[in-house]
């Protein structure tokens, strides 16, 4: 039969013009049709059949999808674009049996987005190819797609493929729809010069959910620094972390089982790791970490680094060898960390993160010998401090997310000591930081004390506690102090004529002025009994207490010796914010503060 | 004895039933001090001060008086409550919030998010594939600091009834303190501030 063109009117595709031939000889049938213009596209068909075995070719350009998504109504999409050319080779033996099929697709400018808003891309170029062949009972298959322009966005993950270089997937396997089985035999998965991941695995359909019952998994990053930023990042998004970058390159083999891994090992060498939000870093990290589901399975695992910072503290190149297993971290040998001069000895880390009761921590650590103007200089304090930090810490303690050490630490300086105990701290990687201390002062030097902060010199011994301080944000919220000269002081009691107009100003009274004007002013020191000053802050408030109590007020300072002054607080109440002001800006301007 | 029994019978009986009214004053002034200060760049106080702290004796003195005196005036019956927000948990949640504002009013200013008829955070309009999970994560966490903070307002003063309350209030406030072009739900219906 020669080629004819037709036309037909349907109420679905409207007028429609093709050519179409069918010839029927020896057994052999031929069927072409061609130039039916569908969807904005043309479509090509031919079919052939010889003695029962029959071949189908399906050809169709340029289609645009958003016709295709008006036409089926897709409940699913809330949108769909582009344009497709897609082509189809099917073979059979039978008339109702495939034997064969080669698919294949470029789709271009496809912008689509679900209903959820949580899958979407924009102008994506899609190459997509899928061989099937029937063998006995089983089908075998092997699929390549390849995006290679555009972006997308699978909730939480974008991707730009322009700037982060194209993704391709190899797989082939096996579907027995007898056992209900998909077997992907080699999956390959490349994201260009960032990473890729190789694997095997076997997934059963029987139920309606499919389920991954067994999967072996390997991933090589070559490029962490673009990995952390396109697929870490998103992840991390709103948590304390979510700055964390990471440098260097990694490879993980990871075994899964009935849904869950079961098995996962890390090998990295020269990972660099930072987070500016949380002043973390570490430079030069390797290590080679195993996780089991079972603890019994257990290997070791180790973690080197050649610099480590924690919030700006710096901790030499050290070692630590651990056991990672379950939910559970433990320390095999006692670790020695190099910092701040000294030593931080962890003679036991257990961690248990168990989640169904709460996270358990043990450690039991010791200082010795912190150097106090090391750790000044860390932390980029103004007056830095001399003196050391030694400590022991026989355990901690972790619940309802509040850490909180046992024992205590000791600061030698000041040519005395200041012990710190109930130390505990929640949130401190938050924004909400909750930290907790009591502290205990002894007989310091007076004029060393002085030296370092420029209230003015003043000689003799101070002591003093401060219990229950309770911080948020590093803020003071609450707390008992007293500090002042200890009951068996016999040491030479001085105080400077700027140190007396310095304290005096604390009280926001206009004694500064009356020591400036009066007989007074003719002297450099005065000599002095006793001094103290005590606060119970509660909101907000100060409740002042002094060295002694006067008739209306209290003894901020209680003369003694020739010349002899005393300052008489008379304000019990004093707002907190005003007297940090008032103090801020003695040390800071070091000068007399103004009434 | 009868007439002794029958005084201690009544005067057991005798209840003094106090209502308190939600207060709906006190809440609005707080919900436009918490938003103001979200939405300023000033740190948070870490806690509302005694401002009498600093007043001399006599002013501490007279304006005791004074108050005394307003409470015997203001009869029981209809008293209507002061409304705390000095917790750790609020503190807390305004610290959240506060710190996650900058980030959130990048977006406002797009115009990518809006502030809903509950006067939470919805997306608006299109949002871009780059920026969605971004906004998609500050709309959650700011809806639960914002849902935690009515919670815990009411129970710190002791009303966890007063939730929906505490929420429409800050629902009006927060449209109060939008800012010009921001987006915002009047009646299910957007408009831009």
């Amino acid at each position: 039969m020669p080629a004819r063109t037709s036309t037909v009117k349907t109420h679905l595709f409207g007028q429609q013009a093709f050519h179409f031939t069918l010839k029927v000889k020896n057994q052999r049938a031929n069927f072409h049709l061609s130039h039916l213009k569908l969807f904005g596209g043309t479509i090509n068909l031919t079919l052939q059949e010889k003695k029962g075995h029959w071949t189908a070719k399906l050809q169709a350009e340029k289609i645009n999808l958003q016709k295709i998504h008006t036409f089926l109504r897709l409940k699913s999409l809330e949108s769909l674009s582009g344009k497709a050319t897609l082509s189809a080779q099917l073979s059979g033996s039978k008339l109702s049996h495939l034997d064969k099929a080669i698919l294949s697709a470029i789709v271009t400018e496809l912008s689509a987005q679900d209903i959820s808003g949580n899958l979407a891309s924009e102008a994506l170029t899609l190459h997509s190819e899928l061989k099937l062949e029937r063998q006995g009972k089983n089908w075998q298959w092997q699929t390549q797609q390849r995006l290679s322009k555009g972006a997308f966005y699978i909730d939480p993950i974008y991707l730009d493929i322009e700037k982060a270089q194209p993704i391709s997937l190899k797989a082939s396997g096996s579907l027995d729809s007898n056992n209900k089985a998909i077997t992907l035999t080699s999956v390959s998965l490349k994201h260009k010069g960032i990473a890729h991941i190789d694997a095997k695995a076997l997934i059963h359909y029987k139920k309606t959910e499919p389920i991954l019952k067994q999967a072996d998994i390997n991933f090589y990053a070559d490029n962490l620094e673009t990995i952390s930023s396109l697929y870490l990042a998103p992840f991390l998004e709103g948590k304390p972390i979510q700055d964390l970058s990471l440098q260097g390159n990694l490879s993980a083999t990871l075994t899964i089982e009935n849904q869950a891994l079961h098995e996962a090992h890390l090998n990295f060498n020269s990972l660099q790791l930072s987070s500016k939000q949380q002043a973390i870093s570490i430079e030069q990290l390797a290590g080679s970490v195993y996780w089991n589901h079972l603890w019994e399975n257990k290997q070791d695992s180790h973690l080197y680094w050649q610099a480590l910072s924690i919030k700006n503290i710096p901790f030499t190149a050290s070692q630590l060898d651990f056991s990672l297993a379950e939910q559970q971290l433990n320390l095999l040998q006692p670790a020695k960390l190099a910092l701040l001069d000294g030593i931080l000895s962890i003679e036991k880390f257990d961690f248990n993160l168990n989640a169904a009761v709460e996270s358990s921590v043990t450690l039991r650590a010791r200082l010795d010998k912190l150097s106090l103007n090391e750790l000044s200089a860390a932390m980029h304090w103004e007056n830095p401090l001399s003196g050391t930090l030694s400590g022991y810490i026989p355990s901690v303690n972790y619940h309802q997310k509040k850490l909180t050490l046992e024992g205590g630490l000791k600061m030698q300086l000041f040519d005395g000591e200041i012990r710190i105990s109930q130390l505990a701290a929640s949130g401190l990687l938050t924004d909400f930081s909750q930290f907790y201390i009591d502290l205990e002062f002894e007989n310091l030097d007076l004029n060393e004390v002085t030296k370092k902060f420029p209230i003015g010199r003043i000689q003799g011994r101070l002591s003093g506690f401060a219990h229950n301080v309770y911080l948020e944000n590093w803020q003071p919220i609450s707390f008992y102090a007293w500090l002042g000269t200890p009951d068996d002081d016999d040491s030479r009691h001085k105080i400077s004529h700027r140190a007396v107009r310095n304290i005096a100003s604390l009280g926001g009274s206009s004694a500064a002025d009356v020591i400036s004007r009066g007989v007074l002013s003719w002297f450099d020191d005065f000599g002095y009994d006793r001094l103290g000053i005590g606060c119970y802050l509660h909101q907000g408030v100060c409740q002042m207490t002094g060295a002694a109590a006067a008739s209306q007020g209290y003894y901020l300072i209680k003369g003694g010796g020739i010349p002899s002054i005393d300052i008489i607080g008379f304000n019990t109440r004093v707002n907190w914010h005003t007297l940090m002001n008032r103090l801020s800006r003695i040390t800071a301007n070091n000068m007399v503060v103004e009434p | 004895m009868k007439k002794a029994s029958l005084v201690s019978f009544l005067l057991l009986t005798a209840c003094v039933t106090i209502n308190i009214y939600f207060p709906a004053a006190a809440t609005e002034k707080v919900a436009d001090e918490i938003i103001k200060g979200i939405q300023e760049s000033q740190d948070i106080p870490p806690q509302s001060q005694h401002q009498n702290a600093a007043l001399p004796e006599w002013k501490v003195s007279l304006f005791r008086a004074i108050d005394s005196g307003i409470s015997l005036i203001i009869s029981s019956a209809h008293a209507e409550a002061n409304l705390s927000v000095n917790s750790t948990t609020i503190r807390k949640i305004r610290s959240s919030m506060k710190s996650r504002f900058p980030a959130l009013r990048t977006y406002y200013i797009q115009g990518v998010i809006g502030i809903n008829v509950n006067g939470l955070l919805s997306p608006h309009g299109n949002v871009p594939l780059k920026a969605r999970n971004t906004v998609k994560k500050l709309i959650s966490a700011e809806n639960n600091d914002r849902e935690s903070l009515y919670a815990a307002i009411a129970n710190a003063n002791g009303h966890p009834e007063w939730h929906a309350q505490i929420k429409a209030t800050f629902s009006r406030s927060w449209v109060k303190h939008a800012q010009s072009g921001w987006w915002y739900q009047d009646g299910g219906r957007w408009v831009q501030k």
